[in-house]
């Protein structure tokens, strides 16, 4: 008759139960933190010789656009959209793939609506990287290309996807002049230009990111990560002469 | 010296049950948040928003405030459970959320670089749960009448019997 009859304190038989279950359970939160730090959902790619996609698909809908750095469409256009992104941001991705290539279609290639590019940089350092990349390109007049080539090539937030590698080589493959691009991805100038691309966020309220700013004569609208085409169309309606 | 351990087993499994219905509460928001997509942009100002869509919200495909809800669930369970089961069913629950919970607390703070509010209430309610889930243990150590009438391991003493024969 002993005081721990093996249902009582933590000897025995109980006290081997409490161990199971303390080590089972640190087994688990092992297993959940091996598969959290892997990316959660994420497939981050394998080391595979690097490839670039999109670059013929975005070049033909680019194709007969008019381009100044950050804009394409004409200056006349009398509807100005200006899209603020990030180039990690996972929604901007799905608007350059659907919302974009349909806003150049209808309305920039008929010349109703000019649209700017506003870089930002707010997710991590390899948005920075990518955001200087866009600025260096606006000054070949191939910021839309890069971007929407580098959306195309998106991998999961700060896993490292955003290369200078992949940069370049996007860079490569689109035509552009690399000395300049280098020279100019490391400059004060292109440094300015994206801190007033995040200053004029400040200022527009802009919030998050994809952000449409659509301006004419009509006044300004903004629509926030707009998943359709439709609501663009539809601010740009308002706003239109 | 009139303890009653039944009375502190029972306090402890309230306030368990307590905690776990306000984890339930802020994991079901959480969750709602998650599967409705919220808004389909990603937030420039640090927050749930960031986290939520980080690359950390989800543990192989399911989002990690629907594993929260699931563990809130179970705990509440294991309250409702008299016995060892419920208090180590409830000890395993509460280690491994408060575990987990730290970790992606770590990944905010160090990683993300985001603190979700509604995130913090939840790793807070899984640190409270873990205390009781283990005092809840340790004092039934002590009430070894109680957890053992449970167990119908209480044998009668027999020392009656030599009295009885007078």
């Amino acid at each position: 008759m002993s005081a721990s009859t093996g249902n009582t304190g933590f000897g025995g038989r109980r006290g081997l139960l409490i161990g199971i279950a303390v080590a089972a359970a640190v087994i688990v939160i092992g297993v959940l933190v091996a598969l959290s730090a892997t990316g959660g959902d994420g497939d981050s790619g394998d080391d595979g010789p690097l490839t670039v996609a999109g670059v013929v698909e975005v070049q033909r809908e680019l194709q007969g656009v008019e381009k100044e750095g950050t804009f394409i469409g004409p200056s006349s256009a009398p509807v100005t959209v200006t899209e603020y992104g990030d180039l990690q941001c996972p929604f901007c991705a799905q608007a350059a793939a659907t919302t974009v290539p349909e806003l150049v279609a209808s309305f920039v290639a008929v010349g109703q609506v000019r649209l700017q590019l506003r870089t930002l940089a707010f997710i991590g350092d390899d948005s920075r990287r990518g955001a200087l990349a866009v600025h260096a390109a606006a000054r070949q007049d191939l910021a839309w290309d890069l971007t929407e080539v580098l959306y195309r090539n998106q991998g999961g937030e700060n896993d490292g996807w955003l290369s200078d590698e992949l940069i370049t080589k996007a860079a490569e493959e689109i035509g552009f002049d690399m000395a300049a691009f280098e020279e100019d991805r490391a400059s004060d100038q292109v440094a300015a230009d994206l801190a007033a691309d995040e200053e004029a966020a400040r200022e527009s309220g802009v919030q998050s990111t994809p952000t449409f700013v659509v301006t004419g004569p009509g006044g300004t609208e903004v629509v926030t990560g707009p998943q359709d085409v439709r609501e663009v169309a539809a601010a740009i309606a308002k706003v239109a002469p | 010296m009139t303890r009653t351990p039944s009375r502190i087993e029972a306090g402890l499994r309230a306030a368990l049950a307590a905690v776990a219905l306000a984890g339930v509460g802020v994991a079901t928001y959480l969750t709602s948040v998650r599967l409705s997509g919220g808004t389909p942009a990603c937030a420039i100002a640090t927050g749930c928003a960031e986290v939520q869509e980080s690359a950390y919200s989800g543990v192989a495909g399911v989002p990690v405030a629907t594993l929260g809800l699931l563990a809130y669930v179970a705990l509440l369970a294991t309250t409702a459970m008299r016995g060892d089961l419920g208090r180590i069913g409830g000890l395993f629950t509460a280690i491994v959320g408060a575990g987990f919970s730290a970790w992606l607390t770590y990944v905010e703070i160090g990683i993300i670089d985001a603190i979700c509010t509604w995130c913090v209430i939840s790793a807070i309610l899984m640190g409270v749960a873990l205390a009781l889930a283990i005092a809840r243990v340790a004092t039934s150590g002590d009430a070894g009448a109680t957890s053992g009438a449970e167990s119908s391991e209480t044998i009668p003493l027999p020392a009656t019997r030599g009295a009885s024969a007078e």
